[in-house]
């Protein structure tokens, strides 16, 4: 039952995901059938959440069931109109279709043995997300404690009081409401607050990883290597695990693979209208990634900016792109930043929450922290969090790295090491350190960039296949 | 004989005395008043040879040792032990690694049982476990014990390959920290430090990791000598392919071990919660917390405020918090002057006095009232009388 209510509640928004994304195309469709319900469903729900908190914050509109369905009915109101007046009508575009690819011999016995072993897994992980109590500290205090604040609520609060006036959420609040918010709306819709249903969003997101990074794939090798991509990633068992309890990495790991491997499609590009395409699209995802976790702002917005700003000058002396493209690429990213960071970074100021996750980001002493790297290493290369992966993607970019640097792979590349390497310097050098120490947080950022890894990775094989 | 058989026996021959030599242990048993070598027993300590073993009083912290063979193979040592109360005894060595004559110790608590009971202790894990020539038993003042046995083991090359595969297996459960790191496969060499394998943080074993990284080490070295033997043939396609396949080899072999570590977290979740009677159910380390919550939800939701009373450093307290919403409790920092009903999940301090208080350690926290609800021993909800 609770899976029925999933689908109902995911449905209006990955409708508005999949207009939207519809729209920014336009006449020169660069993403996969399939590709394209899956984004629109990832950036849906996030743009809906976004409109809600909108309307619930400013302009007082209620978080209950009428509340959520009257802000998702204008927003499909508004994308379906456009989309009627602006492409209902006009002749269908081509639409991109996967290499010609099937799977025969021992490629096909060994991805149906990976696909058994794989779907066997998502059992217990789905059982011990959607069938088990509420365990982990930061669920209990703040996803869904949060959402369960607005839900009995029925409005956007900061913060809950105790019966002697402490606080028990302020702090917290710092951090984007989308997560709690599509926890809101799914009790809102089945009237009660349901542990099952709440949580079962979060193996939507894990599964929008999964399948952005099976299309991203998908766009430019072979099947074969598509699904090793999905199940590398389902393999990684600290994935599976953020994965499938209710925490916000993963979700947030969907929406940088999103907004990373579109601008990385923008580079590899070698026509005009297509890396135009990808550069509007990476625009939204980047937009929406705002609304995610405090570390798109902080962390991954200025990376992100600064393989854009390589992405252009690269395609302009190329002259793929023209000065004008260029212009409506900037334009593109500088709207979806500040319409969807503006309003909730203005909340922010308005309502002095913190910048950093629930702590602020001003006056981190920056020095040398023992210990950080050891633990590091421990983390990341001798224990069970990413079976091989680190070991094996840094041989891979030694093995391949003409290819690593190669302008098809280059935002990949920059993007995952710059991103790595910056989460490195910040627990080597702040007091960030003790995340690294006591590994509360140190998986989270890597967590976090798992899917362009796993991406990247397989791309790097793909390269070696191909010579 | 073919080659295949020669190799077969030879490698049996090889393996044979492996294969014999099993445990072995050295025991030094106190019973019948008997005390089996010469043992030093600082003055701190008195030491009392009685019928059912050495009856071991520490006025003050100290401890009692005796000198073994430096050579000797000891791989983890056992204390069989009677006590009245539980007592953090310790471990204690000598190794010429250290200077100045101090012993080393390694905290082991023996647990109170009238009957005998065992203690066992790996030192392996510790650099300074190095060829000791001086072992024994550290007390803390006014400890009280009697020492029935002390003995040394060691296992057999064999039983300790047995002992690191079976080790490789052994999963962890669910635990808070697993949402941040999984220990993932480890390696120990005796059952005594398989069996305390997650009893610490970090567990006292050898990521398995290294293993892996050392087979792939071999065969690439393998493989680069064949490649150059071979005159260094381009292109080197197939020779990567064995680097690759062997890489994909391992990554499989890893999947499946911390894969079935995630399907055991949820059997053990299954058989716990489901497949159980309703009234036994446990959660993970939370124990019947939520057979707790179940009975008391609704009286709790009938309220306008309660105290918490629940162990430091759990959860438990927000987990409630966030159940109970929108009726709160009070912080574990604030007065609950207002609250008339006080939650009390594994508190054995916390009980109800003869007047109808409801105490901490003596401590009155309330003004009389009585159980309106008993979970179990330590759990209970208390509603003061209107």
């Amino acid at each position: 039952m609770i899976f029925l209510y999933l689908l109902l509640g995911i449905a209006p928004a990955t409708l508005a995901g999949w207009l939207l994304v519809r729209l920014i195309e336009g006449n020169t469709l660069v993403l996969l059938r399939g590709e394209r319900w899956v984004l629109g469903c990832l950036l849906g729900i996030t743009l809906t959440m976004f409109v809600s908190f909108i309307g619930s914050a400013m302009l007082g509109v209620p978080l209950s069931r009428v509340g959520f369905l009257a802000m998702q009915a204008v927003l499909l109101l508004i994308l379906g109109t456009l989309w009627w007046f602006l492409l209902r009508n006009k002749e269908a575009p081509v639409q991109p279709k996967p290499s010609p690819s099937t799977l025969h011999g021992w490629k096909l016995w060994l991805i149906l043995a990976l696909a058994t072993w794989t779907v066997v897994k998502l059992f217990a992980s789905l059982f011990l997300l959607t069938a088990t109590p509420i365990y982990l500290d930061d669920s209990i205090n703040n996803w869904n404690y949060r959402g369960k604040a607005y839900f009995v609520n029925q409005t956007f609060v900061l913060d809950v009081l105790s019966p002697g006036g402490s606080s028990t959420m302020k702090s917290l609040s710092s951090y984007p409401p989308t997560v709690p918010m599509a926890k809101t709306w799914l009790a809102d819709l089945m009237g009660e607050w349901d542990e099952g249903l709440i949580n079962s969003i979060h193996f939507v997101w894990f599964a929008c990883a999964v399948l952005l990074v099976f299309y991203a794939l998908r766009r430019r090798t072979s099947l074969f290597l598509s699904l090793l991509g999905c199940y590398a990633l389902i393999s990684l068992p600290l994935y599976l695990i953020q994965g499938s309890n209710p925490y916000a990495d993963v979700f947030m790991s969907a929406h940088l693979i999103a907004a990373v491997s579109l601008l990385a499609s923008a580079l590899a590009s070698d026509t005009r209208l297509e890396t135009k395409t990808f550069l509007r699209l990476g625009a939204l995802a980047s937009g929406l990634l705002l609304f995610t976790k405090n570390e798109a702002l902080l962390l991954y917005t200025p990376l992100t900016l600064g393989l854009l700003a390589l992405t252009l000058f690269v395609q302009s002396r190329r002259r793929i792109l023209q000065t004008q493209d260029i212009i409506e690429a900037v334009c593109a990213y500088a709207i979806a930043l500040v319409v969807i960071g503006g309003p909730w970074i203005g909340y922010k100021f308005l309502h002095d929450l913190p910048f950093g996750n629930a702590k602020s980001v001003s006056g981190f002493d920056v020095k040398w922290q023992p210990f950080v790297f050891s633990a590091v290493m421990v983390n990341t290369f001798f224990e069970g969090n990413w079976l091989l992966f680190f070991p094996g993607i840094i041989l891979l970019l030694l093995w391949q790295w003409r290819a690593a640097f190669s302008r098809r792979l280059l935002v990949l590349t920059l993007f995952f090491l710059g991103a790595i390497g910056v989460q490195y310097l910040l627990f080597q050098f702040t007091s960030l350190s003790n995340e690294a120490l006591y590994q509360t947080g140190l998986a989270r950022g890597f967590t976090q960039v798992l899917p362009i890894g796993v991406f990247l990775a397989m791309m790097l094989v793909h390269e070696f296949e191909e010579k | 004989m073919s080659r295949a058989g020669f190799l077969f026996v030879s490698g049996f021959a090889f393996l044979f005395p492996l294969l014999t030599h099993a445990e072995q242990a050295t025991t030094w048993d106190f019973r019948n008043a008997n005390v089996d070598g010469k043992w030093t027993v600082t003055q701190t300590m008195t030491a009392t040879p009685q019928a059912d073993g050495l009856h071991l009083h520490a006025n003050d912290a100290g401890n009692m040792t005796r000198e073994i063979d430096r050579n000797s193979h000891i791989d983890a040592v056992r204390f069989i032990t009677k006590a009245s109360q539980s007592t953090d005894a310790s471990f204690v060595w000598h190794t010429d690694a250290v200077l100045g004559g101090n012993l080393l110790n390694l905290r082991t608590e023996i647990q109170a049982s009238d009957t005998e009971l065992t203690t066992e202790v790996d030192p392996n894990y510790y650099a300074e476990w190095d060829h000791p020539d001086t072992l024994g038993i550290g007390l803390p003042a006014g400890a009280d014990i009697t020492l029935v046995a002390m003995q040394t083991v060691h296992w057999s090359p064999l039983e300790k390959l047995s002992e690191a595969w079976k080790t490789f297996w052994t999963f962890d459960a669910f635990k808070a920290y697993t949402i941040n790191f999984l220990w993932g496969p480890l390696i120990t060499f005796n059952p005594i430090a398989r069996h305390q394998l997650y009893y610490s943080e970090p567990p006292h074993a050898q990521s398995a990791n290294r293993y892996f990284y050392y087979f792939f080490a071999i065969v690439a070295i393998i493989t680069a000598i064949h490649w150059f033997v071979r005159g260094r043939p381009r292109p080197a396609r197939k020779y990567m392919m064995a680097l690759v396949g062997t890489f994909a080899a391992l990554w499989l072999f890893y999947d499946m071990r911390m894969g079935l570590e995630i399907l055991d977290y949820a059997r053990y979740d299954y058989k716990t919660l489901y497949a159980t009677d309703p009234a036994n159910r446990e959660f993970r380390n939370y124990k019947n917390f939520y057979v707790m919550v179940d009975a008391i939800l609704p009286r709790l939701m009938q309220e306008k405020t309660y105290a918490i009373l629940v162990p430091d450093q759990t959860s438990l307290h927000g987990m409630l918090r966030y159940m109970t919403m929108p009726v709160l409790p009070y912080e574990s920092s604030e007065d609950p002057k207002d609250a008339k009903v006080w939650v009390v999940f594994k508190m054995p301090n916390v009980k109800v006095d003869d007047q109808g208080h409801l105490t901490e350690d003596g401590k009155v926290l309330t003004a009389p009232g009585h159980v309106i609800q008993q979970i179990d021993d330590s759990s209970f909800l208390f509603e003061i009388s209107p």
